[in-house]
């Protein structure tokens, strides 16, 4: 096997030389084959011809060759590539919708995986995804958060017999000063347990 | 003088180890070397020869080196590497069972049963 890993590795780096010396053996044979007829008493002439005639076609018998060296398969993919990009040349209408269109397919098929994968497939970088749950407020009239008020939490935590803990959080925003410049960032209001229940430990 | 058999299926690839088994040869040697030693009664498809070597060579079987030929010309050299003649006595072991098997059944009468 490697062998012939080696050999059809040699074989597709040489495309060139390999139709060379696959010429001049199969002339050398030839011209041998026509040398032995003429010892043999025919007219030169006429072991030439002869000589040719039993070997049959050159170009026929390489393409066996590169067959056997498994470059067919090569050879054909390059002949059909080589059609197709001339059939497009001559349609660049068609090519262009071609392209445009399996551009914009892929990329909406990227963007949705993208999102599907960072929301349903990767789990939470949490200790214990499986056993996270979040609670909220369902039908709370109030506009922004419907987070239930802070002692309505403590009450949750305190008296919680199906949870091993239960934290709060707020989004809210913040006013940072960095280097001097004031910032508006994005931000959460975290009860001090927050992390001790997610199993995060700040490093 | 009658006409030589063509080479049967399967069995060319055979007939070049043996053939390069005895020294190195190009091609065309190979093909006389074969005639010779059936004493011409076999013959060989010249174009199927070309396909065998590159076959044989690409299996690893035989190993080729450029040379120069009787007449003075750059020539391909075929010889028989360990793994072709490992391959070789394969060959000849199976060969012989088999013929030997088929002699048997082609040879076998009614009363024999």
């Amino acid at each position: 096997v490697l062998a012939r890993l080696r050999s059809w590795l040699h074989a597709t780096r040489q495309g060139r030389d390999l139709h060379r010396e696959l010429q001049d053996e199969m002339q050398l044979h030839i011209d041998l084959y026509g040398a032995d007829l003429v010892r043999r008493g025919v007219s030169a002439d006429d072991a030439h011809r002869r000589a040719r005639a039993a070997f049959g076609s050159i170009e026929a018998r390489r393409d066996d060759c590169r067959d056997a060296l498994g470059l067919r398969m090569i050879d054909e993919i390059r002949g059909d590539v080589r059609y197709a990009l001339c059939l497009l040349r001559r349609s660049p209408a068609f090519a262009m919708v071609a392209v445009l269109s399996l551009a914009l397919g892929i990329g909406a098929n990227t963007a949705i995986f993208s999102l599907v994968d960072t929301v349903l497939l990767k789990p939470l970088p949490v200790e214990q995804p499986e056993r996270l749950f979040f609670v909220d407020n369902a039908g709370g009239k109030s506009r922004g958060s419907n987070a239930p008020p802070y002692p309505c939490y403590e009450i949750l935590r305190d008296h919680a017999q199906y949870f091993a803990g239960m934290a709060a959080f707020e989004g809210n925003h913040f006013k940072v000063t960095i280097d001097g410049s004031r910032e508006q960032i994005r931000g959460q209001f975290a009860s001090a347990n927050y992390f001790s229940v997610l199993g995060l430990h700040h490093s | 003088l009658a006409k030589p058999d063509d080479v049967l299926q399967g069995t060319l690839d055979m007939l070049i180890l043996k053939a390069v088994s005895l020294g190195a040869l190009h091609g065309y040697g190979v093909l006389l070397r074969i005639e010779q030693l059936s004493n011409e009664r076999l013959q060989i498809q010249q174009g199927s020869l070309y396909p065998a070597l590159f076959r044989l060579e690409h299996q690893g079987l035989i190993a080729s080196e450029w040379g120069e030929s009787e007449n003075r010309r750059r020539a391909k050299y075929y010889s028989l590497t360990a793994a072709g003649r490992r391959r070789f006595r394969e060959q000849t072991r199976d060969w012989n069972r088999m013929a030997e098997i088929i002699a048997g059944v082609l040879g076998t009468s009614a009363e024999e049963l």
